[in-house]
């Protein structure tokens, strides 16, 4: 390793390294610090898939897949040749299990599928006969009821041995590895529960499939592979999506059957679906603007869609994204005892064109005829709801894996050590522990010590040790990215932090390491590197940032008592969207409805740390509504509740972090919340609190029902029960009334107190001049 | 196929209003994006049996009180796919129900009222059923071949124009979900019936914007000098707000209006004008292709024209005209398109696919000649 730059900012340390010095060895994996990044993806659909074929995707299936992977040229369902621009190492095809294949091979006089008596119904002799399919089997999946004839044996274990035959085929160890995988397609109520199902070996799989047909229930999905690994077979799932899931991908309270996310529900979901993909064609589960106001890097690829674009419904912030799910995970671990959003990241595609673009020059669209020209991607076309030109290339998995296997990447998957860029290689190293500094980097072998004294991406800390070389007891990480060396330079490393403190969670995004001589601003921000995008020729050059960034972090919030996790974010410097580039080979102007440029990225899986029952105790305890229930406290009923807040102004304190608000609730059902202070940490799921406090935007409509104030937040209701403890008196107001919002799992934590008195502002002994 | 093309593109001119067309019982594809918008009128096709049933007392079934396609007998009782709430209020309505023998269930399509049995006997009749289906080559390799169907235009386009906006909802959906899908040339047959005064008031009426794209189109036909003069002061205030909105249909009715001359004005509006964004030059270039689809109004070989210039001013956008020019078996174009193909001007590669299989159709040697070397170069 050639170290040629290392300096210290603000306790980070900043190496650049030549590409050249970090090729990896090629010899045997035998340590965790030879694993290799090995890119591959995790989510593609053939003409195999029911719905790839109504749109349009007619002919390759997942053999071809497998070669558009390793770099051959397939056709485009549109008949024109796409080849991927670096083949992949690993790839799972993962047609939809509902009726997969069915009708594709019915059409193929070559397929035994197609010699069935059923076979009949599915040929396709004109288009029409694709409308009457589409019918048939679309509103057998509306309705939940299988149409008998397709699920049984002879037809779907056939075609799923057909898929697994094709993974063999394709399966090199050590050069390329072909998983046996598929989707199971939960769609209530038009959200999004989809999950990828992967093999470990493809000797060891099921029958046949478990498909939403049989339940749509996730944890049914979990108790189906639950048996399948007691029978010897290993697997695991992927959610996916999680942006158009409506906030059904992670439920707090109860899933959408209304049963109870409880230990249960959380340890089945760990032992069963360790990953979760944070971006795809259609869209960045990762954040929302108004779930993190102070990342300024969340308003990337957000998509208002739900499949199917259901006429009353948009889409729910709550529930939807990963980094609430790992924050929420973390304050269920604080306040129930377990987190059922441990989850690692991966990225995909979600192609329904069998082949993959993963580049901003290279987009060809993702569902064959309705997005596979330039015209219909580029002219504001919609299908059923989906703007085309909200589409983006396509996510990629990266897995830190011993050797191009299917048991090696698998057990990289099992232990999280993934992480997923947004379509370019770029590489991400993560690690966390207790007992080293920014100088192991200056060491040829970093990575091995970085393994043998701390812990990667997916894992999590240790408890802290009682004596640390450096005498405090704080977690300290290193990053490490290395760009894609045929895409853009990096711009920053950071890391995204969430910690949670009585039922309320929060988050930081602290800038660890960076290109050039930028300067971190007085609120520690470093400002946004330099464009260098021409947007008339769409194309930039690569003056600004590195190839590669390295860095050290420690926290300097750390508090031992609290749950947090971390994740490592790289982003490269600003290139251009495939919108523009592809208006300026059409000769107009880019599309205003979408970003011209975009910051492609990578994200690493989080690591957690969970502190001890020592260090549990050393905190003081917040206070809970049991707690209040047990010491007399009365819940205020409707006319209470009516008679406290309309037409009134109340300051409420926020017990975790101290801060003071000053709600109006107005006699027509407007909330507005003022005085909100930007330096103080702001619990989740309240939008962009300064903001609305700045401007005087109502952060909500409220109204009152059952004891309760049920406010809004991005479609979700968020309630409060407003507690009188016991010995308050009537004569006092509302001071000393304790609000327990919904979301903060059973803690108490807003008190309503006197109006604060600010300095300089009273005015005493007023006299009158003479 | 001529027909099912212009479907096609009748259907590209109005997709906002085909979705408005299918109400909360549309089919909507439950594992992924749905792809297909289909009517009622087509799910009403597709159906073996279609009554009319009233809900049974005391069950969650309903009772056949009209036959109206297959064999559905009045009397009998069936179980319908239906939300219970929806028709416990409306007790003692009717409701149109549908059954294909695939599925084997009764899926219920809504309330009509009884007096609708005979017009909707009427509609049924308008298919002309898939023996005279065109057969197609399989594996389908054209958006083109993905749109054929059995319908008789000419009966049905006329059995549906008398029930636009009919005061049952269920009824003018689907007349106005036909209408929609209809070909341009039949919708042209209706002029001589068409209330022009309802025209001028439905695309005027904000709670019908959703339909005003078909709507305009019928004006277009049906209109007089002073609906030229309104669509023309549209057209003037779209122009100058860069607004693409409804832009396709109101250029293609006043080309209806106005005949072959306002083509030129659109060249040099909407297809030559640099400052123009994709979505305008799109509405252009569809309402060009519905009327050369057509025929009629305005000869097609204007239109051929106008893509050839189109081709010449803005050869990286020459794939989005060649599938036209090649379903019309005009080799008019060669020269432009190898041009545009030699010059490498085309990045998209479903536009170079394009203008390849073009030019190897066509008979003209140079072209095929172009499009080997093409392929090669590929």
């Amino acid at each position: 390793m050639n170290i040629l730059r290392a300096r210290t900012l603000s306790g980070a340390i900043c190496v650049s390294i030549m590409i050249a010095g970090m090729v990896a060895t090629t010899a045997t994996a035998q340590e965790p610090a030879d694993r290799k990044a090995y890119f591959g993806e995790t989510h593609v659909h053939t003409s195999w898939s029911f719905d790839a074929y109504i749109f349009g995707n007619h002919v390759t299936g997942p053999a071809d897949a497998y070669k558009y992977a390793k770099g051959e040229p397939i056709k485009h369902p549109l008949g024109y040749d796409i080849q991927i621009t670096t083949p992949l190492d690993w790839m799972g095809v993962t047609d939809h299990s509902e009726y997969a294949g069915v009708v594709r091979l019915s059409n193929d006089p070559e397929s035994p599928i197609s010699k069935l008596a059923i076979a009949k119904e599915l040929q396709v002799h004109d288009a029409a006969d694709i409308q009457r399919i589409y019918l048939w089997l679309g509103t057998s999946m509306i309705e939940e009821k299988p149409i008998a004839a397709l699920v049984q044996p002879e037809v779907s274990d056939t075609v799923w041995q057909a898929n697994n035959k094709a993974a063999d085929e394709a399966n090199e160890p050590g050069k390329f590895t072909a998983f046996c995988s598929y989707e199971w397609t939960s769609t209530p109520d038009y959200r999004n529960m989809h999950r990828n199902v992967f093999f470990k070996d493809c000797a060891k799989v099921p029958a046949r499939p478990f498909s939403s047909l049989e339940s749509q229930t996730p944890s049914d999905l979990w108790a189906w592979m639950d048996e399948q690994r007691k029978a010897g077979i290993d697997l695991l799932a992927i959610s996916h999506n999680a942006n158009v899931s409506g906030g059904l991908m992670f439920p707090t309270e109860v899933d959408f059957q209304g049963r109870p996310i409880d230990k249960a529900w959380a340890e089945a979901r760990d032992r069963n679906e360790r990953l979760t993909e944070i971006k795809q064609i259609k869209g960045a589960s990762e954040t929302h603007p108004l779930l993190s106001p102070n990342d300024e890097f969340a308003n990337y690829e957000i998509l208002n869609f739900l499949l199917g674009n259901p006429e009353d419904a948009f889409i729910t912030i709550g529930g939807s994204f990963v980094r609430q799910a790992l924050k929420d995970g973390i304050a269920m671990q604080q306040a129930k005892g377990y987190n059922p959003f441990k989850t690692g990241i991966v990225g995909g595609s979600d192609s329904h064109n069998t082949g993959v673009p993963y580049r901003q020059e290279n987009f060809y669209g993702g569902h064959a005829r309705l997005d596979g020209t330039m015209k219909e991607r580029m002219a504001g076309h919609n299908f059923t709801g989906l703007d085309v030109r909200l589409e983006n290339p396509a996510g990629l998995t990266g897995l830190w894996a011993d050797e191009n296997t299917r048991a090696s990447l698998f057990e990289a998957m099992q232990r999280k050590e993934t992480f997923a860029t947004s379509g370019p290689r770029m590489q991400l190293r993560f690690f966390g522990g207790w007992n080293f500094d920014g100088g192991m980097l200056r060491n040829d072998d970093w990575v091995k010590l970085a393994y043998s004294s701390a812990v990667p991406m997916g894992a999590d800390l240790p408890a802290p040790p009682a004596v640390t070389r450096s005498g405090e007891s704080v977690p300290r990480f290193v990053v490490w990215a290395l760009k894609d060396p045929s895409a853009a330079n990096l711009d920053r490393i950071q890391i995204v932090k969430g910690w949670s403190k009585d039922g309320q969670s929060f988050e930081k995004v602290y800038d660890v390491v960076w290109s050039g001589d930028r300067e971190p601003d007085v609120f520690g921000k470093v400002p946004a590197i330099q464009s260098t995008v021409d947007l008339v020729s769409a194309t930039y050059d690569d003056t600004t940032g590195k190839t590669e960034l390295i860095g050290y972090w420690s926290d300097p919030d750390f508090d031992p008592s609290l749950d947090a996790f971390y994740y490592a974010r790289a982003l490269a410097i600003p290139t251009p969207r495939w919108t523009t580039i592809q208006a300026r080979e059409l000769g107009v102007p880019p599309p205003e409805m979408v970003p011209a440029t975009v910051q492609e990225r990578a994200w690493s899986s989080p690591i957690w740390y969970t502190p001890t029952a020592d260090e549990r105790a050393k905190a003081v305890a917040g206070r809970t509504v049991d707690d209040l229930e047990k010491q007399g406290a009365v819940a205020l009923n409707d006319d209470e509740l009516k008679s406290l807040v309309t037409g009134k102004y109340l300051w409420l304190k926020n017990a975790v972090t101290g801060g003071l608000m000053k709600t109006r609730w107005t006699s027509d059902g407007l909330l507005l919340i003022m005085n909100v202070d930007p330096r103080i940490p702001q619990p989740s799921e309240f939008g962009d609190l300064p903001s609305h406090s700045y401007l005087g935007n109502p952060n909500s409509a409220y109204s009152i029902a059952d004891g309760k104030l049920v406010t809004n937040f991005g479609n979700r209701d968020y309630t409060y029960k407003v507690y009188k403890p016991s010995g308050h008196g009537d004569d006092k107001g509302g001071v000393g009334l304790i609000f327990a919002r919904s979301n903060e799992f059973g803690y108490a934590n807003y008190e309503v107190v006197e109006p604060p008195v600010f300095l300089g502002t009273e005015v005493t002994g007023a006299t009158v001049p003479e | 196929m001529m027909s099912g093309r212009i479907r096609k593109l009748v259907q590209l001119v109005l997709p906002a209003t085909l979705l408005a067309g299918s109400s909360g019982s549309a089919v909507a594809c439950i594992i992924c994006l749905s792809a297909v918008s289909v009517t009622i009128g087509q799910k009403l096709d597709a159906a073996d049996v279609v009554v009319l049933a009233e809900p049974a007392r005391g069950s969650q079934g309903f009772r056949i009180v009209a036959e109206l396609k297959g064999d559905g007998p009045v009397g009998t009782y069936v179980e319908g796919a239906s939300d219970p709430a929806r028709w416990t209020v409306t007790q003692g309505g009717t409701f149109l129900l549908a059954r294909n023998s695939q599925s084997g269930r009764w899926t219920d399509l809504g309330p009509v009222g009884t007096e609708h049995a005979d017009w909707l006997r009427r509609f049924l009749t308008t298919v002309d059923g898939p023996s005279n289906a065109t057969r197609l080559s399989w594996p389908l390799s054209s958006t083109a071949q993905a749109a054929p169907d059995t319908t008789n235009w000419p009966a049905r386009i006329a059995v549906v124009e008398r029930q636009l906006e009919s005061a049952d909802p269920l009824v003018a959906e689907i007349a106005f979900g036909e209408l929609a899908r209809a070909p341009y040339d039949v919708m042209r047959t209706l002029k001589p019936v068409l209330d022009v005064e309802k025209l001028r008031n439905w695309t005027s009426d904000p709670s019908l914007a959703q339909r005003r794209d078909a709507y305009l189109l019928l004006l277009g036909i049906a209109g007089n000098a002073q609906d030229a003069a309104a669509i023309d002061r549209q057209l003037i205030d779209a122009s100058a707000a860069h607004d693409a909105t409804n832009l396709a249909a109101l250029l293609a009715a006043d080309l209806e209006l106005r005949g072959p001359d306002r083509v030129a004005w659109i060249e040099e509006t909407y297809l030559a004008d640099p400052g123009r964004s994709l979505p305008e030059i799109e509405a252009a270039l569809l309402a060009l292709s519905v009327h050369g689809n057509a025929n009629r109004r305005i000869p097609r070989q204007r239109v051929v024209d106008a893509y050839r210039g189109f081709i010449r001013n803005r050869p990286p956008m020459a794939g989005f005209v060649v599938g036209d020019l090649g379903e019309w078996r005009n080799w008019d174009a060669v020269p432009e398109l190898i041009d545009a193909l030699e010059s490498d001007a085309v990045r998209d590669p479903a536009g170079r696919f394009a203008i390849i299989a073009y030019l190897k159709d066509s008979p003209v040697a140079q072209a095929h000649a172009a499009a080997t070397s093409a392929r090669q170069l590929n």
